[in-house]
């Protein structure tokens, strides 16, 4: 890792780890006044100037820390105005992963579901088809009638919607609403690796301190079996997203986003089964730190499509593509 | 990889385009690294990919581990038959790099990077399987060498090898770790015999090695007297992170793919999108470990994860597509998907096997994690 890599994944572990616990808006100022919602704003514009394995590192730490904000979707919001060519308002920008609605030359008029932590935001941004292109939105959350909803994790997943809202706009090249999820469902599998990553953590120490039958749990061979399992999930997972993230920085990153998501998607199934497990009824309660990570996880699974979405998505790919040109084409994305 | 990793690919898939036989049948290429011919096998030397990475000096081609996994992935894929040569340019060239005397070096790997001279592993002995350290077979000092006796099992290709690496008991005290030492030794020695053992299909590619007073002079003993054990383990990570981990199946992936044809049923999607993805995913974690391999680190934990994972994909493979199989395809009819579906059943049990079991290199992850 070069020298401002390692600053930028040491802050970033501080910021969270110290705002963990405050309420929103408090925590918000302290990964704000840190930059960490910068990783992607240029240098000159007074951010990190990162790429965007830059960007996982921060969005895997928000999965590895609860992060209980729309952080990662507050770097990709800042990824869009980058490919659009406008600024960001100050505050605290959310996505709105499928919009349903219009444009009609000054307004948007239409419903955002799923919105995360929308009702806590200043802005919303999404991708709106207008004649042949791609607009981005930016829309205020103040204009919006506000339905609350919260996923499994508590996590505000909140519909908005919109009246000829006043918007910001701009013509978005390269995108369009179908690439804006599969960036989503990048952004969660980096945040699944993290959750996984921090759900390994509490089961190796757990597994290390509780003692049955005269001897720490962590030295039946049954429970290192299953610990070995979760290690691999969580290398597995890191590596599909970290790959995602770099054909994000180089290409076109689509297969990549749903691969990565379909993959860490498996990952968190099989993790949470297991560490659920090695910590017995202890893991079941709300006072223990388990299931701040696996309720994200069973959460984020269905979030930015589920394994059918996509793996249904590749699968007609590939098969178009036949077996002839099924390796050269798996290779040609490395390349 | 690296702009020349890409233009190498080109020419491998060019050569393979014209040296594999058309009429090679989809279960003969789903052998690959278990099957062998000892013609290609010298083609692959005049084309400088054997002992890719090894100083010219020694035979070698000093080309990047990258270009080397570009090489053997290519040849994986297209099911080439390069079980002869396989482990003596995988893991016991390397090892001899490493650990060698110069002798052995400019003796072997020029050999060896040719595709003349191959190599099987010595490890397994009927009592010693998971336990390696309990290895019995045992070498004596005498003047100017050592010698063997005892018994080696299921030595991949004994049959076919000029040498084997074989790890033996050499110290006094029985320590399980101390006192093991590796050796070259030659198979056509006296007192040396080779058993073959038929495995449930039929095939022999394993044998037994019997060992009675075999003579091996001194300037055969690999790296130092007693330090058998950690040599061992710098040879395993070689042995466990290539891409022969996961590309086991890849051949009834692709009649999967061909028999679902343009237009798949969604569940056949399903299938075809994760075995994808998974693929996709256990591509990046085996090249990752490349850079580790060539920078001289000893990525053990990293090299036990992708097998793991890999070898746990390629056995599950073949159930998967058994189970979501159309509704007439039987195993009896010997088309090509029913063949390579038949034979890669029978034989996906041993991926988890042969080169650690899956337990074993639970094992080795949980120890890292500093859970034993
Ligand atoms: C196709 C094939 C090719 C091979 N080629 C070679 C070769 O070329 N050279 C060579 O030296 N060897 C070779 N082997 C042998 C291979 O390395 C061994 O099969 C392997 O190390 C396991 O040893 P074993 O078969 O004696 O099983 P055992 O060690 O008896 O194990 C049987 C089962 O018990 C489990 N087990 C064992 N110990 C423990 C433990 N402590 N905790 C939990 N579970 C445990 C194992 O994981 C396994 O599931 C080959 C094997 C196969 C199948």
């Amino acid at each position: 890792m070069s020298e401002l890599r390692t600053l930028l994944s040491e802050t970033t572990a501080r910021v969270l780890a110290d705002s963990r616990n405050a309420p929103l808006e408090r925590a918000w100022t302290q990964i704000a006044q840190a930059g960490l919602a910068s990783v992607l704003i240029r240098e000159d514009d007074g951010g990190f100037g990162g790429t965007w394995s830059d960007a996982m590192i921060v969005m895997k730490a928000a999965g590895q820390h609860a992060c209980a904000a729309p952080l990662p979707e507050n770097i990709l919001a800042t990824a869009l105005a980058n490919a659009a060519g406008v600024t960001l308002p100050d505050g605290m920008i959310t996505i709105g992963p499928r919009p349903d609605g219009a444009l009609n030359g000054t307004g948007f008029t239409g419903s955002i579901a799923g919105v995360p932590w929308g009702r806590n935001a200043s802005h919303v941004a999404t991708i709106v088809a207008r004649g042949g292109g791609h607009q981005l939105v930016i829309a205020k959350v103040a204009d919006a009638k506000i339905t609350p909803h919260e996923n499994p994790a508590g996590e505000p997943r909140d519909t908005l919607a919109f009246d000829n809202a006043p918007i910001v706009t701009a013509e978005i090249p390269g995108w369009d609403s179908h690439r804006l999820y599969a960036f989503g469902a990048m952004l969660r599998s980096a945040q699944i690796a993290g959750a996984i990553a921090g759900a390994l953590e509490l089961s190796v120490t757990y597994t290390r301190e509780r003692q049955q039958f005269g001897r720490p749990l962590a030295n039946f061979q049954a429970i290192q079996q299953q610990l070995a399992v979760l290690a691999e999930e969580t290398a597995a997972s890191d590596m599909a997203a970290a790959a995602a993230f770099r054909a994000a920085g180089t290409g076109e990153g689509l297969f990549e986003c749903a691969a990565a998501k379909l993959r860490t998607n498996r990952a968190a199934r099989t993790a949470t089964g297991i560490a659920h497990q090695v910590h017995g009824a202890m893991g079941f309660t709300a006072e223990y730190d388990l299931h701040h990570f696996t309720r994200r996880l069973w959460a984020w699974q269905t979030e930015f499509g589920n394994e059918r979405f996509w793996g249904g998505k590749i699968g007609s790919g590939v098969a178009a593509r036949g077996p002839a040109n099924f390796w050269a084409d798996l290779v040609a994305l490395s390349e | 990889m690296p702009p020349a990793a890409k233009a190498l690919r080109k020419e491998v898939r060019a050569f393979l385009n014209e040296q594999m036989p058309k009429s090679v049948s989809s279960a003969e290429k789903a052998r690959s690294w278990s099957g062998g011919a000892a013609a290609f096998s010298k083609l692959l030397g005049q084309q400088g990919w054997l002992g890719m990475t090894w100083p010219k000096k020694y035979g070698g081609h000093e080309r990047s581990y990258a270009e080397r996994y570009v090489v053997i992935e290519e040849l994986l894929v297209a099911g080439a038959p390069v079980g002869l040569h396989w482990v003596a340019d995988r893991q016991s060239g390397p090892l001899m790099l490493r650990f060698g005397t110069e002798e052995q070096r400019e003796f072997f790997l020029p050999r060896i990077a040719r595709g003349e001279a191959y190599f099987c592993i010595g490890m397994s002995e009927p009592n010693s399987g998971s336990d390696l350290a309990s290895v019995r077979t045992r070498a004596h000092k005498v003047e100017g060498g050592w010698r063997i006796n005892g018994q080696k099992i299921w030595t991949s290709n004994a049959h076919s090898a000029h040498y084997m690496i074989a790890l033996v008991r050499t110290g006094e005290a029985e320590t399980r770790h101390a006192g093991l030492t590796q050796f070259i030794v030659d198979m056509k020695s006296e007192g040396l015999t080779v058993k073959p053992i038929a495995n449930l299909t039929g095939e022999s590619h394993f044998n037994e090695v019997f060992f009675d007073d075999v003579f091996v002079p001194d300037n055969r003993l690999v790296g130092r007297e007693g330090d058998g054990w950690r040599q061992v383990g710098a040879e395993l990570a070689f042995e466990r992170s290539g891409p022969e981990r996961y590309l086991s199946s890849i051949r009834l992936f692709l009649e999967f793919l061909r028999v679902a044809g343009p237009n798949p049923t969604e569940l056949e999607k399903q299938l075809i999108g994760r075995m994808t993805a998974e693929m996709w995913t256990l591509r990046q974690m085996s090249m990752s470990i490349l850079g580790k391999l060539a920078a001289g680190e000893d990525p053990a934990v990293d090299a036990a994860i992708v097998k793991d994972i890999g070898t746990s994909f390629e056995q599950e493979l073949p159930r998967l597509v058994q189970a979501n199989a159309r509704e007439d395809v039987t195993l009896e009819t010997g088309d090509a998907f029913d063949d390579t579906l038949s034979y890669l059943l029978q034989t996906s049990p041993s991926f988890s096997l042969r080169g650690g079991t899956r337990e074993i290199l639970r094992g080795i992850i949980a120890r890292d994690l500093g859970l034993r």
